[in-house]
Formats: C-alpha cells, sequence, structure tokens
C-alpha cells in the first residue's frame, strides 16, 4: 500500500533533482530545478493562475452544490428526476466537457455568439480573449463540478435531526440562521473534506484546460498543472516537470492543513 | 484418478499441433481503432489477409492515439517494453531517434525497393541509417469553400497577397475569410504545419541544423507579417483565430463559416462529408510570387519498429505488407494518400473518385520535400502560438514577435531537462 502511495513521489523527488534527457537521468544538480522555478516570472505566473482556477472554482462550486443540496434536501416533486438531471455535467469526461463548450463558445458559429448577436451585443471573443478566457475556464468548470459537492452535501444533510429546526423555528430563527448556527456547524466535516477534495482536484486539473485554451491564450490559462504537463509531454523536460509536480504537491498538503484548522474552530459559528 | 490423468493426457496430445503451430503475435500501434468507418475496415481487412497469408503471424492492433502516442512510445521504450510496429507522425521522428524508442530498420530491409517512392529514401534516414517507412503521406493545401467564393465574386487566389485582397472582400461577422488557428491547444497543429510552410514557401525555415531558432530570419519575419496583415491590413480574418485550432477551422470550412483556410489534404474527403459536399475544393497552398508554386513539406504517418521488439522479423514482415501495392491501394480508397510511386498506376486512380489524390500525388511529386523536425518542435510550437497571439491581440510588431520566439525557444532549449 505504502509502495503504490508513495514510491511514485519518491520517484519525482528523486528525478527532480536531476538533469535529464528523455526520462534517463543524465547529472546530479541538486535543487538547481527548483531554484529556476521560483526565480521564473513564467512559473509565477503559472502559480498565480492556478491559485486563481482553483480558488475562483472553489468559491463558485461549494456554494452552488450547497444551494441545489438545500433545494433537493426538501420535500419536492419529482426529486429524483432533478437530481439525476443535475448530476449530468459530472458524469461527462473533462474532454467531452472542453469540445462541448468549445463548440458552444465559437467566436464564429458557436450558439452562445448567435444569442448574444441576437439580442444586441457586440462580438465576443470569449476564449480568444486573455482576459476572459480564465473566467470562463472557471465557470465551464463550475457548471461541470457542482454536482460533486451537490451529492456530498445532500448526503450530510440528511444526518441533520429534523428536531432541531422545529425547535429553533419556534425559538423564532430564521431560516438563514438556521442554516448558519444548525446546518453549517452539523455539516462541517463534510464541508471541509468536500473543500480538501475539490481544491485538489482543480489544481491538479490538466484536460479540461488544454483541451480548451491549451493554457493559451497568452499562457493566461497556463496552470501549474498544465505546466507539468507541457514539460512532460510536448518538452520531455522531465526533471522540471517532477519539480513542479513536487510544488503542486507541497501546495497541496498547505491547502489542506489550511482547511483542517480553519473548519475545525468551534468559533467559525 | 487413473481416468483424471487419462484425460490430462488427452488434453495435452490434442493442444500439442496448436501448441507446435502458436504464431508469432506482433502489437501494432495504431492512431485509429478497428471500426466501421472506411479506414477502419480498410485495416480490419488489411490485417486479416496479411494473418491468411502469413498464419505464422499474428497482429494485435492497439490504439495509439495522436496526442499520446509519442509520449507512450518513449516512456515504453525507457521501460524496455516497446511494442513490435508503431504508427508514428514524420514530425517526430527526430524525437524518437534522439530518444532512442525506435531502432534502425537496415538489418531486416532486405531487397526493398528504394526508388519506387514519391519522396526519396533518404527523407525518413537519420544518421546514415533508415528508420521508418512512409504509410501516408498529406500536406498543407488551401480548402476553400467555392459557393462563398463565387457568391463574393472573388477568385482562388495563388498569392498571399491575393489571398489577403478576396478574404478581405468575404471576411464579415458571419463568416471569417481566412481561417487559420494560433491556439496552443492541440499542440497547436495547425499552427505548426502552416508556420512550416510558409517558412518554406519564403524560401527559409524557422531552425537551422543544429534545431536552433534562427535570429533576424526573413523567412519567419514573412510569416509573422502575414498574420499580422490577415488580422490587420487585410481584414481577412478576425482576433477569434487566436482560439482556433485545427477541429476549429475544419469546422468553419464544413459549416460555410469560413471561407478558406490551409488544412492537411487528409481532411479533404472527410470536410467534404461533413456538409461542405461538394462545395468543398482544394488548391496548391498560396506562394509569396505570382505564377511560381509553393513548396510544400510533406508530411504523414510512417511505420517504425519499436526499440524492443522481440520479433523484429516479423515486424519487418508486417511492415513490407503494409507498403504493399495491394494495402496501399486500399488505404487509398480509405482516403489516405499512398506513397509509393507504383500504386498509382492501379486502374482506381483513373477514376473520378480518386482525382483529388492523383493531383496531390503529383503535386508532391512536383513540389514536395520533406522536412527535418528537431527534438523541441512541439515545444516550438507553443512559443510561435503565444507570440503570434501577442501579434493578433496586441498589435506587437512582427519583428519583435519573431526575435522573441528566438530568445525564448533557445533559451528552452539550453536550459536544463
Amino acid at each position: 500500500m505504502g509502495l503504490i502511495a508513495f514510491y511514485p513521489v519518491y520517484y519525482a523527488v528523486d528525478i527532480s533533482l536531476y538533469q535529464t534527457q528523455f526520462l534517463k537521468k543524465t547529472a546530479f544538480v541538486g535543487l538547481a530545478q527548483y531554484t529556476r522555478l521560483l526565480t521564473s516570472p513564467d512559473f509565477l505566473r503559472a502559480l498565480g493562475t492556478s491559485l486563481v482556477y482553483a480558488l475562483g472554482s472553489l468559491a463558485l462550486t461549494l456554494p452552488l452544490g450547497m444551494g441545489f443540496a438545500l433545494l433537493l434536501n426538501r420535500p419536492i416533486r419529482f426529486k429524483a428526476a432533478f437530481r439525476t438531471i443535475l448530476i449530468i455535467p459530472w458524469t461527462l469526461s473533462q474532454t467531452v466537457v472542453g469540445l462541448l463548450w468549445l463548440w458552444l463558445l465559437n467566436p464564429s458559429y458557436g450558439p452562445i455568439k448567435y444569442v448574444l448577436d441576437e439580442a444586441g451585443f457586440g462580438q465576443f471573443l470569449f476564449l480568444s480573449s486573455p482576459d476572459w478566457a480564465l473566467p470562463i475556464l472557471v465557470l465551464v468548470n463550475t457548471w461541470m463540478t457542482f454536482p460533486l459537492p451537490m451529492i456530498l452535501f445532500q448526503a450530510a444533510l440528511q444526518t441533520v435531526p429534523q428536531d432541531l429546526y422545529d425547535s429553533a423555528k419556534i425559538d423564532g430563527c430564521t431560516a438563514w440562521a438556521g442554516f448558519w448556527r444548525i446546518t453549517l456547524p452539523f455539516i462541517q466535516n463534510s464541508v471541509m473534506a468536500t473543500a480538501i477534495m475539490t481544491t485538489l482536484h482543480f489544481f491538479n486539473m490538466v484536460t479540461l484546460i488544454y483541451v480548451m485554451t491549451g493554457g493559451g491564450p497568452l499562457e493566461t490559462t497556463q496552470t501549474l498543472s498544465v505546466r507539468v504537463f507541457l514539460d512532460a509531454f510536448a518538452n520531455f523536460k522531465v526533471a522540471s516537470a517532477a519539480a513542479v509536480g513536487i510544488v503542486i504537491f507541497l501546495l497541496n498538503i498547505v491547502f489542506s492543513l489550511f482547511y483542517i484548522r480553519v473548519l475545525r474552530r468551534g468559533d467559525l459559528y | 484418478m487413473k481416468l483424471i490423468r487419462i484425460a490430462a493426457c488427452a488434453v495435452a496430445l490434442a493442444c500439442m499441433p496448436q501448441l507446435a503451430a502458436a504464431a508469432t503475435e506482433i502489437v501494432f500501434w495504431n492512431n485509429f481503432k478497428v471500426d466501421k468507418s472506411p479506414r477502419g475496415q480498410a485495416l480490419t481487412d488489411i490485417v486479416a489477409k496479411f494473418e491468411a497469408n502469413n498464419p505464422d503471424i499474428k497482429v494485435r492492433v492497439e490504439v495509439a492515439p495522436f496526442a499520446t502516442v509519442d509520449a507512450n512510445l518513449i516512456q515504453g521504450a525507457a521501460a524496455g517494453n516497446t511494442p513490435d510496429v508503431v504508427k508514428i507522425y514524420n514530425v517526430a521522428l527526430s524525437l524518437h531517434v534522439a530518444a532512442g524508442s525506435i531502432q534502425p530498420l537496415d538489418p531486416y530491409l532486405g531487397k526493398m525497393d528504394k526508388t519506387d517512392w514519391l519522396l526519396p529514401w533518404d527523407t525518413t534516414v537519420f544518421d546514415g541509417k533508415k528508420y521508418a517507412l512512409p504509410y501516408e503521406y498529406r500536406f498543407f493545401a488551401l480548402q476553400y469553400r467555392k459557393d462563398i467564393l463565387d457568391k463574393a465574386g472573388v477568385q482562388v487566389p495563388t498569392t498571399w497577397d491575393e489571398v489577403c485582397t478576396a478574404a478581405g472582400k468575404i471576411n464579415s461577422p458571419q463568416v471569417m475569410g481566412y481561417g487559420f488557428g494560433l491556439s496552443q491547444a492541440q499542440a497547436a497543429s495547425i499552427l505548426l504545419e502552416w508556420a512550416d510552410d510558409m517558412a518554406l514557401a519564403a524560401g527559409g525555415s524557422w531552425l537551422d541544423a543544429k534545431g536552433r531558432a534562427i535570429p533576424n530570419n526573413p523567412a519567419g519575419l514573412k510569416f509573422m507579417q502575414t498574420v499580422a496583415d490577415l488580422v490587420g491590413k487585410c481584414k481577412a480574418s478576425s482576433q477569434a483565430v487566436v482560439g482556433y485550432t485545427y477541429e476549429a477551422v475544419h469546422q468553419g470550412l464544413a459549416g460555410g463559416t469560413i471561407a478558406m483556410a490551409g488544412m492537411g489534404t487528409h481532411r479533404y474527403e472527410a470536410l467534404r462529408a461533413a456538409g461542405a459536399k461538394d462545395n468543398l475544393r482544394w488548391a496548391p497552398p498560396p506562394s509569396f510570387e505570382k505564377g511560381k508554386p509553393a513548396p510544400v513539406h510533406v508530411l504523414g504517418w510512417n511505420l517504425v519498429m519499436g526499440k524492443h521488439t522481440k520479433h523484429p522479423q516479423e515486424a519487418m514482415r508486417f511492415m513490407e505488407y503494409m507498403m504493399s501495392p495491394e494495402v496501399q491501394v486500399a488505404v487509398a480508397r480509405a482516403g489516405e494518400m499512398p506513397t509509393r510511386k507504383s500504386t498509382y498506376d492501379d486502374a482506381w486512380f483513373k477514376t473520378p473518385e480518386a482525382g483529388a489524390m492523383r493531383d496531390w500525388a503529383q503535386y508532391i511529386a512536383r513540389n514536395g520535400k520533406a522536412g527535418q523536425y528537431p527534438a523541441g518542435w512541439l515545444g516550438f510550437g507553443q512559443i510561435l502560438a503565444s507570440e503570434t497571439q501577442a501579434i493578433v491581440l496586441k498589435g506587437l510588431a512582427p519583428a519583435q514577435a519573431l526575435a522573441n520566439v528566438v530568445e525564448r525557444y533557445n533559451k528552452a532549449q539550453a536550459e536544463g531537462k
């Protein structure tokens, strides 16, 4: 078990300390790869892009997932059908989602362009715009991913005793206060686990971004994980890719520890 | 117990002929799967016929998509485990020679005819050794919507100045006059193919013999200027090209939202089948000089032998069969351009169905050249995409964009791997 879990990490650390030629180590260089990375403007820009992408997606995905989970937790008609429909984006692969939205957003023949034209708006470049490409990716990622927290939160919501809400209602508690004072504290472990899981997922995401923009335009959507992919499989700079991968790994650990500390604090509520 | 022993012996005896005659299995990595599509069906028939004629060899076809075949082959070679025969794109040949993931074919070639090819034999020779057999050819041609050009009253352009004028006349929010792609996605493939041929047409190349980007490159500058002019001066395209990939341009041509585009000839039939039908035509790529045909780099799939194949003789027999005129005609009927001259003597090539392919072969024979692509070519494409995007989005001067490409690429190559 340890071998499966830890050997790839060990291998990545090991190879990042060398220069390589097509997967073969050629010279030991110690921390030179990391030094070069940390002083590289491209790396720092990719780090910033990764943070915006991951945290921006998280900021939209969790509330959206929670909102739909709360709706599905009510006694509404056709709940099963709604849940099925809402899950569909999550069932599609990132490649399919990427190709679908590339078509929808095509500035020449996409349906969204057609609707905007009919509504009298001007020409939109969508993914060809360096200002809009990253926000659009965040929105597409949100659309694809929100069903996951929705399902997890819905399961967690069902563990909250109804008596608490009934008692609170008697005491004049509003729905919003009930959510903050009863619901969230009760399901905080699920929220924490979901936040950790989705942040790691977003930070490591490659396919959706690579399919839709390849990291462009003007490298505005090149995240660290896309950079790892390009370094490893387009440029065959395996050591450099491994070094970036290790940086991602450490950042993921930092995020996880941060969430655990913040969400376990009782005084949050 | 006695009965069990007798039964076991009987089974063993029954299996012995099969064991003795057990076929050698070779693994063939192909870029598409065996299915009911024309080329999928053609491959099924080809493999079945080979196995029938060579009962001692069984071919297991595995799908190795274009996007992953190179990385997978290199990783396999590093692990000491490669397939026997692989189909790889010619642009990646240098990469695999450098990575040591394929092996020279010379020890196994026997008396293969070295003259019966559209391009010279040594186009796939590296360091004096033959590494690949060209399986299929294509080149970057001008493909256009005749219906749109006729409606606009423009002639098919033959030079880049004429493209500028014609496409500028057609370009509108609904129809792009000349479509091209600058996206980094899909390995910037449409940009790389276009830039490669443009440099050749301008009389130069992007990289020198050592694989370094050439500073102050007149051919490169002509390409950068063309990009700037198409979007700027000519208004033949829009900034949307920044996000376009091969697929986006393909769909635009098929759907009639792009009037003209440079595309590989392998897309011609697919475009016609996708909706363009007889409205889609092809023309030689525009040149920089009126009346002078533009040279083209011939691209295409090649058959190579994996570095660690355990069955080189059997692998070569399969490769030779795949190069036979009979198979090449089958490949042609499925829409891929054969590489052997003698294939074009087949009666099928006299039919109207083969008209375009016949003309392409003639164009290649007269104007085709083999390109040399170093291991860093894909990385070059990413940098070129970024700087050409800056020309379109930020108005970066073409000369500065070229200088940036040269600096960034040469620096990336010099940095530690």
